[in-house]
């Protein structure tokens, strides 16, 4: 039976402070189950918070029902079949632990992200499920395109009538983000077959999808990727057989030049974005739609202007209303889907909940001691480890590495101006912009907290990437030149699998460091140390 | 059988990158040029004036200002490289041939100008940006990399002379070595080879690692010597294997692997002779750069390479090779913490043992390894084990 350990009154001090939730500290470890992550007790936001975010879960779990609803039996086929699904179950969990102590206007926007990649992804799902050859066949299938989940999706835009799915995204990349254990789980099938397990996590969990025959059977064809880094080069190697029903389907890799902001490989870029669409319209047997293209292109670039407008007013304003978590992920989210109906609306609606925060001058996060960029890349597992940071330290995330991917404008007016541009967002993406083609693009990290006036770096440490391995002591040097300026903190992962770097392991190590290094005390002290073990 | 005249020689060339052979063309005035990866074009750094070395670092055992720069989760050949590149080994290069082919690579290259490791002041690096695929325009792409990442720096730089003359004759020179190399390598395929797989290595490695000019007529003379060497009068091994995988620099594997009853009778990996050991043949109307490009490219069986007709192409190549080669079985080895080849090594091994997209299957066996051959008790082992399998293969007619 779960029991308060901070009485009310010392939480809130008042009751009005009760009923508008502002109390100084949110005290959110008291809420978890022994041993886990996941709340006892919903956490209380104040009157107005509580009820926007209740209301926020019963429509995720709508949501999540009309999936089941456009089709209960084939939904029930789906979940026998494929591990994967259930872990769909805990979404309503996740999107609580991504907006933990979330309030005002960053709650609302937040949960406008939310529930914009949840909308996507029940869409993504479904489509998914419907064209599985697996699970019934019907003419679906052949309206299907797969690829690779590192391929932004702006082409398939190109072919109305089509849905296109970026296959290991919703059986591979999200498992972790919804229920830590999962990666493990299929990192282990690939294991079993004889690839080491000292790889970078993410692609083993997507080989160990293939090793279960768990992929959705959909399309005729697919499309491969060098998104982001050799790891996923050779994953997407591995699981030829298995994506291409032992050859029977058409495969086409399409590639991104590895040193893109060298001139001479621009040319790379673009050739393969016209090989990709000559494959697809040899595949479908029908053309390529400019018209349909240009106007998502457009959506898109909408999508960045207000993106670049939101990073705007969290570099130099301490307004900004979206928290680190759902920052980040929204934007990776809609790097690969594209400027979607989803996104081009949310995205909008988020704009208003900045607007508001500039006009009135809130103060959206009251708590933060530290502006801070993080760097590399950061663990699925634990992705709200920057909701943490700032709940439990007052390190808040104003900009991450991945987010900085493929935010160039592109123009639309030339056609070879507009390919070149987005070949440039095939080559930029999350994973990939800093970390591959030379040292200089991970070295942007400083100009990256100068832009957003940081005083701190968080670099993440995933222990399997081989990339930011072969750079440690190239980072080492170049921090220590910027020690003056900046605090720099490790925080280690091993971005699919937590029993490798468990979550508490990870805090440990800011713990650490805030308390020996800068010797400063928590913001919340129940967060400091507690077992999620058993958590999702 | 009698040893070669020029084994011990050619061994001690291996002892060090900056062996007797390089200095003396070093003293000659020609300008070292050093590469790691099996995506540079060798024949043109050996164009008139220049000479090129493919990296090695023999006797590197503990690697410890690399595992500073890179940590203890890195492939240890590239920390190897850097190890010996903070030591000096490598202070005679004039210019560094890089890629970005394998981040961890790339990243041990751009070391050597962080860390401003070499002395020479016009020493220079650059990176080529290699494709993933073979069509007609992949190749041309390849072809302008190395013309703006190699031939115009070169020339820029040190005023080296890239004529279709010079470029002919460095081809020519080339294939002279190709032709040298192939025709040993052939006798591997006799039943009683007048050759054993580590010296087969020794021969192939001083060919990456000394100047073209340099060791060419000890290559003839060993060449005339193998044609009249007697072989042992029964075969004197147990079982013949083919050897795949990552970089194997280092013959002391071979040795290790010959001392457990095995043959090494085909060598498909990098730093081994297939592939890379084709002559370049210049077609009609083809430039001779055009026709290096074709043959860099076209060959190349790195795992990177994408496409089911790669995936599936270097699938293929290696079941033919070890069956021109009458290989009983495959060792298919892996650099440690080398990702193209710890995924490559389970595909290739299943898809032989199943035979998957092959005319047949074939045994296999997988291993991991160091740079360097150490933890020989371990691999012995398995070796041992190996050899024994493919022993009652044959007993029982399944080979």
């Amino acid at each position: 039976m779960w029991k308060r350990k901070i009485s009310l009154k010392e939480q809130y001090g008042s009751f009005k402070h009760f009923l508008k939730g502002d109390e100084p500290c949110h005290y959110i470890g008291q809420r978890y189950m022994e041993n886990t992550n996941i709340y006892a007790r919903r956490e209380w936001r104040g009157v107005e918070g509580t009820a926007i975010a209740f209301t926020a879960w019963l429509v995720t779990w709508g949501r999540m029902a009309t999936l089941v609803l456009r089709n209960p039996v084939r939904v029930a086929k789906a979940f026998w079949n494929y591990r994967w699904l259930t872990s769909y179950l805990t979404v309503p969990a996740m999107v609580d632990r991504w907006i933990e102590g979330d309030r005002g206007e960053v709650l609302k926007a937040d949960l406008t992200c939310m529930d914009c990649m949840v909308a996507d992804s029940v869409d993504t799902l479904w489509k998914e499920l419907r064209a599985d050859n697996k699970l019934g066949k019907n003419k679906w299938h052949d309206k299907t395109i797969a690829f690779d989940y590192t391929l932004p999706k702006h082409i398939m835009f190109g072919f109305p009538g089509y849905s296109a799915i970026n296959i290991q995204q919703h059986a591979a990349f999200m498992q972790p983000l919804l229920r830590k254990s999962m990666g493990g789980y299929y990192l282990d099938q690939a294991v079993s077959v004889g690839i080491p397990g000292d790889m970078c996590t993410l692609p083993l969990v997507e080989t160990g999808v293939a090793v279960e025959g768990e992929y959705c059977d959909i399309g005729n064809f697919w499309l491969m990727s060098n998104n982001p880094c050799d790891a996923n080069i050779m994953d997407n190697n591995a699981m030829y057989r298995q994506l291409s029903n032992d050859g029977q389907k058409a495969v086409h890799a399409l590639n991104a030049p590895l040193m893109f902001d060298d001139p001479t490989t621009k040319e790379l870029g673009v050739h393969e974005l016209y090989e990709a669409i000559r494959f697809i319209e040899d595949q479908t047997g029908q053309k390529f739609n400019w018209d349909t293209f240009t106007e998502h292109l457009a959506r898109s670039n909408r999508v960045n202007e207000e993106e670049l407008e939101r990073w705007d007013i969290l570099a130099t304003t301490n307004n900004g209303c979206i928290n680190p978590t759902v920052q980040a992920l929204y934007r990776i989210y809609f790097f690969e889907q594209g400027g979607t109906k989803y996104f081009y609306n949310s995205s909008h609606k988020v704009m208003k909940y900045f607007y508001r925060a500039v006009r009135k001058r809130t103060n959206t996060f009251p708590n933060v001691r530290h502006r801070a960029v993080a760097w590399s890349c950061g663990s699925t597992y634990y992705t709200h480890a920057s909701v943490w940071l700032y709940n439990c330290w007052g390190i808040l995330c104003v900009m991450n590495m991945d987010s900085l991917t493929g935010h160039n404008l592109i123009d639309l007016d030339d056609r070879d101006d507009m390919m070149e541009d987005l070949a440039d967002w095939y080559s930029h993406t999350p994973m990939r912009t800093q970390t591959v083609g030379g040292n200089r693009h991970l070295m942007q990290v400083w100009e990256t907290a100068e832009k957003f006036n940081c005083d701190m770096v968080v670099m993440y440490d995933d222990v399997g990437c081989k990339g930011m391995a072969g750079a440690q002591g190239l980072i080492e040097e170049e921090m220590n030149k910027h020690r003056d300026k900046l605090n720099i903190l490790w925080m280690p992962h091993s971005l699919m699998d937590p029993r490798i770097v468990p979550p508490a392991e990870a805090r440990r190590a800011v713990n650490q460091y805030m308390t020996t290094v800068l010797h400063e005390d928590p913001v919340d002290p129940t967060l400091m140390e507690f077992d999620d073990s058993l958590g999702w | 059988m009698r040893d070669l005249k020029h084994m011990i020689f050619f061994e001690n060339l291996l002892q060090e990158a900056n062996n007797e052979l390089v200095q003396k063309a070093c003293s000659e005035g020609k300008l070292a040029l050093g590469y790691n990866c099996s995506h540079i074009p060798e024949v043109l750094l050996d164009v008139d004036g220049c000479f090129g070395v493919r990296l090695r670092a023999p006797n590197c055992l503990s690697p410890d200002m690399a595992t500073y720069y890179m940590t203890n989760r890195s492939c240890p050949y590239s920390k190897s490289i850097l190890e010996r590149a903070f030591e000096g080994g490598y202070n005679f290069l004039d210019a560094l041939m890089g890629q970005e082919c394998c981040s961890t690579m790339n990243r041990m290259e751009q070391y050597f100008d962080y860390c401003k490791l070499m002395p020479k002041e016009k020493f220079f690096i650059t990176y080529l940006d290699v494709p993933l695929k073979k069509s007609e325009w992949h190749m041309g792409y390849y072809k302008r990399q190395i013309e703006q990442k190699i031939v115009n720096p070169l020339h820029e730089v040190y005023g080296v002379d890239f004529s279709e003359e010079k470029l002919r004759d460095a081809i020519e020179r080339h294939n002279e070595v190709c032709r040298i190399i192939t025709e040993i390598g052939n006798m591997r395929k006799l039943d009683n080879p007048p050759i054993t797989g580590y010296e087969f290595h020794v021969i192939q490695l001083v060919s990456l690692t000394c100047p073209k000019y340099l060791i060419l007529p000890y290559l003839r003379e060993t060449l005339e010597e193998l044609k009249t060497r007697c072989p042992e009068p029964e075969p004197w091994f147990r079982a013949r294997v083919m050897v795949a995988g990552a970089e194997i620099d280092d013959p002391e594997f071979t040795k290790l692997l010959e001392s457990c009853g095995a043959f090494v009778a085909a060598d498909r990996y990098c730093f081994g002779s297939m592939p890379g050991r084709e002559q370049i043949v210049i077609k009609e109307g083809q430039t001779a750069l055009e026709a290096i490009a074709e043959k860099y490219h076209v060959n190349n069986q790195c795992p990177r390479n994408m496409g089911p007709e790669n995936i599936i192409q270097r699938k293929r190549y290696v079941y033919d090779i070890a069956k021109e080669y009458k290989a009983d079985g495959i060792l298919i080895e892996s650099m440690k913490f080398c990702e193209y080849w710890g995924y490559e090594r389970a595909q290739l091994s299943m898809w032989l043992q199943q035979g998957y997209e092959l005319p047949g299957t074939i045994p296999v066996c997988q291993i991991e390894k160091d740079y360097n051959n150490a933890a020989t008790g371990q691999l012995r082992t398995r070796f041992q084990a190996f050899v024994e399998s493919l022993e009652i293969k044959q007993i029982q007619g399944e080979l």
